[in-house]
C-alpha cells in the first residue's frame, strides 16, 4: 500500500464489508475482509466498529454460535446512506484522478 | 504469551475506562481469539502487538474527535501508521505485495458485487416513497455533515496550530517573568524597603534626640536657677542648659527639614515603583 488511507476510506471499507453479508456479519469476519483491500493492524478495526456503532451506522446483535455468543455486526439505514455518500466521493475522487493520471478524452 | 494472559492484562489496562466500554472491548477481543481458533491463537496475538498497544488504541478512539482521528491514522508504504501508538508498526508488505494481482481481481469482483446490492437498495427505497424521502434526507443531512467535516479539519488544525504558538509565547513570558523578572522586582522592592526604614529611622532618631536634648536643656536651665545660690555652679548649669537646648533644636530643625524634603520624595519614589509593573505589563502586551 503505497497511499494513505483516511479514517473516512477505512469507515467506508468496513461498512462495505459489512453489507456483503446481508445478515451480518462478526468481528473477526470484518477483519479478515478488510485486510484483503488494505493492510490494517487487526486492532484498529475495533475501535472503528465501535465508534460505527455508537454513531448508528452499525447495530449489534448476539447470535449463538457453538456454544456460545457471537457478537455479529449489522449495518444500518443511517450506515446505509453514510455508505452511498462514501461511495459516491469515492467515485468521484477515482474518476479526477483518473483523468489526470490517463489524459482528458 | 498465552491468549489468557493477554485477555489478563489487556483487562487491567483497561481498568480506567467506563466498565460498558471495557467489558465491550473484552467481549470483542474473546470472541475474536474463539473465531480465529485455537490453532491461530500465537498468530493472533503475534499480530495484535503488546495488549498495551490494543489498549491505546481502544482509549485513543474513545477520547479523539472526528477532526483528530483524520489527522491521526494513516496507511504508508509500512503499513498503518498511528501518532498515537508510538512503536513504529512495521507491517509485513510482502504479503500484500504477493497478493497485490488476487486482490486486484477480487476488488473487482467485489466493487460489482457491491454494485448490485448498491442498485438493490436504490430500487427498494424507490419503491417506497417514504423510505425514499427519509434516505435523501439523512443523504443530505450526512453530506453536510461530511462537507463540513472535509472543511473542517484543516482550519481547525491550523487554529490548534496558531492557539498552541500563542500559548508557547504566553509560557516562554510567564517563565521569564518568574525567572527573571519576579526575582529582579522583588529584590528591587526589598532595596526601597531598606532605603525607606534608614530615612525613617534617621529622622525618628533627630527627632527623639532633638526632643531629648531640648528637654535635658530646659531641665539643666531651671537646675542651674535652683542651685543660683553657689553662683558658679549655677552658671554652668544655665549655660550648659542652654547650649544642649540649642543643639536639641537644631536637631529638631533637621528632623523637620528631613520630613519636608526627604517624606514626599520618599512617596513620590515609592508611588513610581508600584506603578512600574503595570507600564512593564502594558508595554509586553502590546
Amino acid at each position: 500500500m503505497v497511499f494513505n488511507t483516511g479514517s473516512a476510506l477505512l469507515d467506508a471499507i468496513v461498512l462495505a464489508a459489512i453489507t456483503q453479508e446481508p445478515e451480518g456479519t462478526y468481528g473477526y469476519k470484518i477483519t479478515q475482509d478488510v485486510r484483503q483491500a488494505i493492510e490494517v493492524s487487526e486492532s484498529t478495526l475495533y475501535p472503528v466498529l465501535r465508534r460505527l456503532q455508537k454513531e448508528d451506522c452499525l447495530e449489534v446483535y448476539d447470535l449463538e454460535f457453538a456454544g456460545r455468543n457471537r457478537r455479529y455486526y449489522r449495518i444500518t439505514n443511517k450506515g446505509m446512506a453514510q455508505l452511498m455518500l462514501y461511495k459516491d466521493e469515492w467515485e468521484s475522487y477515482y474518476k479526477k484522478i483518473n483523468i489526470i493520471f490517463e489524459g482528458v478524452k | 504469551m498465552s491468549k489468557l494472559e493477554f485477555m489478563n492484562e489487556l483487562e487491567s489496562l483497561l481498568l480506567d475506562i467506563p466498565l460498558d466500554e471495557r467489558e465491550e472491548a473484552l467481549k470483542y477481543y474473546n470472541g475474536y481469539f474463539e473465531d480465529a481458533g485455537e490453532d491461530h491463537e500465537s498468530e493472533i496475538i503475534a499480530e495484535l502487538g503488546s495488549p498495551k498497544k490494543v489498549a491505546d488504541m481502544i482509549k485513543a478512539d474513545l477520547i479523539s474527535n472526528a477532526a483528530e482521528r483524520d489527522n491521526r491514522g494513516y496507511f504508508t508504504e509500512n503499513g498503518y501508521k498511528d501518532t498515537i501508538v508510538n512503536e513504529e508498526q512495521l507491517e509485513v508488505i510482502g504479503a500484500a505485495n504477493t497478493n497485490a494481482g488476487g486482490s486486484q481481481q477480487s476488488e473487482q469482483t467485489a466493487g460489482a458485487g457491491n454494485s448490485q446490492t448498491t442498485n438493490q437498495s436504490y430500487n427498494n427505497s424507490t419503491t417506497n416513497n417514504n423510505t425514499n424521502q427519509r434516505y435523501n434526507n439523512s443523504n443530505n443531512n450526512t453530506s453536510n455533515n461530511i462537507n463540513q467535516g472535509y472543511n473542517n479539519p484543516g482550519n481547525k488544525a491550523h487554529q490548534d496550530n496558531n492557539h498552541n504558538r500563542n500559548t508557547n509565547v504566553g509560557l516562554i513570558v510567564l517563565i521569564l517573568a518568574f525567572t527573571v523578572f519576579l526575582p529582579l522586582t522583588l529584590s528591587l522592592i526589598g532595596v526601597a524597603i531598606g532605603l525607606v526604614a534608614t530615612v525613617l529611622g534617621l529622622i525618628f532618631g533627630f527627632g527623639a534626640a532633638g526632643i531629648a536634648l531640648i528637654c535635658a536643656g530646659i531641665a539643666l536651665f531651671i537646675a542651674g536657677l535652683v542651685q543660683m545660690s553657689i553662683p558658679l555652679i549655677g552658671l554652668a548649669f544655665v549655660g550648659g542648659g542652654l547650649v544642649v537646648f540649642g543643639i536639641g533644636m537644631l536637631l529638631t530643625m533637621a528632623c523637620g527639614a528631613l520630613c519636608r524634603v526627604a517624606l514626599p520624595a520618599m512617596i513620590k519614589g515609592f508611588v513610581n515603583l508600584c506603578r512600574m509593573p503595570f507600564k512593564d505589563r502594558s508595554v509586553m502586551a502590546a
